[in-house]
């Protein structure tokens, strides 16, 4: 098996740390120029929208409090909890960088929350949906998957960056080697041997949607 | 009512799958070369140099760099005020932009080097590795493959000295009269595995992409749907990320 290169969680960060947030700023600038584009202007108590990374580097110097976007707010990350609780397969829409926002969220602006619970009800999600992503790795297992046949399998959209990188390393290293084992001349290896011994299980097209 | 919820649903549900731009600025240079990177990442073979792209960060970088100094300098030089402590805030937040941006350039730079090291015997030894070379490495890139070659030989040189005959080169497994050249010339060069299996998004509807034939002639079509998640072969998609704009990305 080869080692892949996937994202560590501080690249993740980085990765996420560009995604749009508002922020309520106590300061008065005007419009600044930076590399990437221009931002403002800035006025105390007019929410304005900027990356996160530079509400961060505003937070640090005390000058601004986050907005928190809807899906974080208390009532609507219950309700997703509930929701990713009763529905056994399909996975809750939620941003894609959920996890590392409510990471930074709930590290940076810990005493701006009204309740600290949204981060306790994020994580719980996660390990939700990291668990039905399990359910059906397992399913895949039990069948015998003509995988070089049609050669992809397809994950639900809704899932986010970190789960996939945490499935990364493992999905791809697991498809390879099925790949390997399955490949004509291991099938017809099998089948022969399936002859003299015959058993239940019989391949089945990998074409499902996870 | 109904049909307008359902829209609200849709538009929601596209925001949170991340294809559209109003999410991520995707506009500029800096965030472009962020996706080159992390396609690069992920890729199991070199991609294209983003020479452009790579430039045009860092002269913009560097005028950014010079123009923040001489804001300190002129502020020093001021003494303070109400004006200097908002602009002093915001030049942090300068501060803070070009240390990323420096950061993403040095990781693009370092993912390419890593790639570059691995398959080095790939790209001077063998045909496709030599018109990768030229096609997708930059001048700089070129000569560094080619010094690494000869610095690793070296070394494979001193090391394997002690071993039998017929062990002692840094490519061929063994040499033996009964292994065909081909097999001797290339048995220990590490290519880059197109069939390994990376997760492809697609942003936009194909219809009807061929992803395989078997001997009679039949091929096999797939719809692609946006914001579908793939879990398939390198080789299978990989057209549909250098379309322009990209019909797919590496996730």
């Amino acid at each position: 098996m080869s080692t892949r290169p996937t994202f560590t969680y501080e690249e993740t960060d980085f990765i996420s740390q560009d995604i749009l947030v508002e922020i309520t700023p106590h300061f008065l600038r005007e419009r600044d120029q930076l590399v990437t584009a221009e931002y403002g202007p800035f006025r105390p108590n007019v929410p304005v929208v900027v990356p996160l990374w530079v509400a961060l580097a505003l937070k640090q110097s005390g000058s601004c409090t986050i907005e928190l976007d809807d899906w974080f707010k208390l009532e609507n990350i219950l309700a997703t909890q509930e929701r990713e609780k009763t529905d056994a397969k399909q996975l809750q829409i939620l941003p894609r960088c959920y996890v590392e926002q409510a990471r930074t969220v709930s590290k940076y602006w810990l005493e701006d929350m009204p309740q600290q619970s949204g981060m306790a009800s994020s994580l719980d999600i996660l390990s939700l949906r990291k668990q039905k992503l399990r359910q059906s790795f397992r399913k895949l297992e039990q069948k015998l998957e003509d995988i070089d046949g049609l050669g992809f399998l397809s994950l639900q959209p809704e899932i986010s960056n970190l789960e996939l990188t945490l499935i990364r390393c493992f999905s791809c290293a697991s498809m390879e080697m099925s790949t390997a084992m399955f490949s004509n001349w291991s099938l017809r290896v099998i089948q022969n041997c399936n002859s003299l011994f015959p058993s239940s299980k019989t391949p089945i097209p990998c074409s499902e949607k996870m | 009512m109904s049909d307008e919820d359902d829209e609200e649903e849709d538009a929601r549900r596209m925001r949170n799958l991340n294809l559209d731009e109003a999410f991520e600025p995707v506009t500029s240079p800096v965030m472009r070369l962020k996706r080159a990177w992390v396609r690069e990442r992920l890729a199991p073979e070199m991609m294209t140099r983003e020479d452009a792209l790579v430039e045009a960060v860092k002269t913009a970088v560097e005028a950014q760099e010079r123009a923040l100094t001489r804001r300190a300098e002129t502020r020093a030089e001021r003494g303070g005020g109400a004006e200097d402590a908002s602009e002093k805030l915001m030049d942090n937040v300068m501060w803070v932009e070009v240390n990323r941006i420096k950061y993403l350039l040095r990781e693009y730079a370092r993912t390419r080097l890593r790639k570059i090291e691995a398959h080095a015997f790939y790209f001077l030894r063998t045909e496709e590795g030599q018109e990768r070379l030229s096609e997708r490495l930059s001048e700089a890139e070129q000569k560094y493959v080619r010094k690494y070659a000869i610095a690793v030989s070296e070394h494979y040189e001193n090391v394997l000295k002690e071993l039998p005959d017929g062990y002692r080169d840094a490519v061929k497994e063994f040499a033996t009269k009964f292994a065909t050249d081909e097999e001797e010339g290339s048995a220990m060069i590490s290519k880059p595995k197109t069939d390994s299996f990376v997760f492809f998004r697609f942003r936009e509807d194909v219809v009807n992409f061929v992803t395989g034939e078997d001997d009679d002639g039949n091929t096999d079509s797939v719809d692609l749907k946006r914001g579908a998640i793939l879990l398939a072969k390198y080789s299978m998609f990989k057209d549909l990320l250098h379309t322009d704009p990209p019909k797919a990305e590496l996730v």
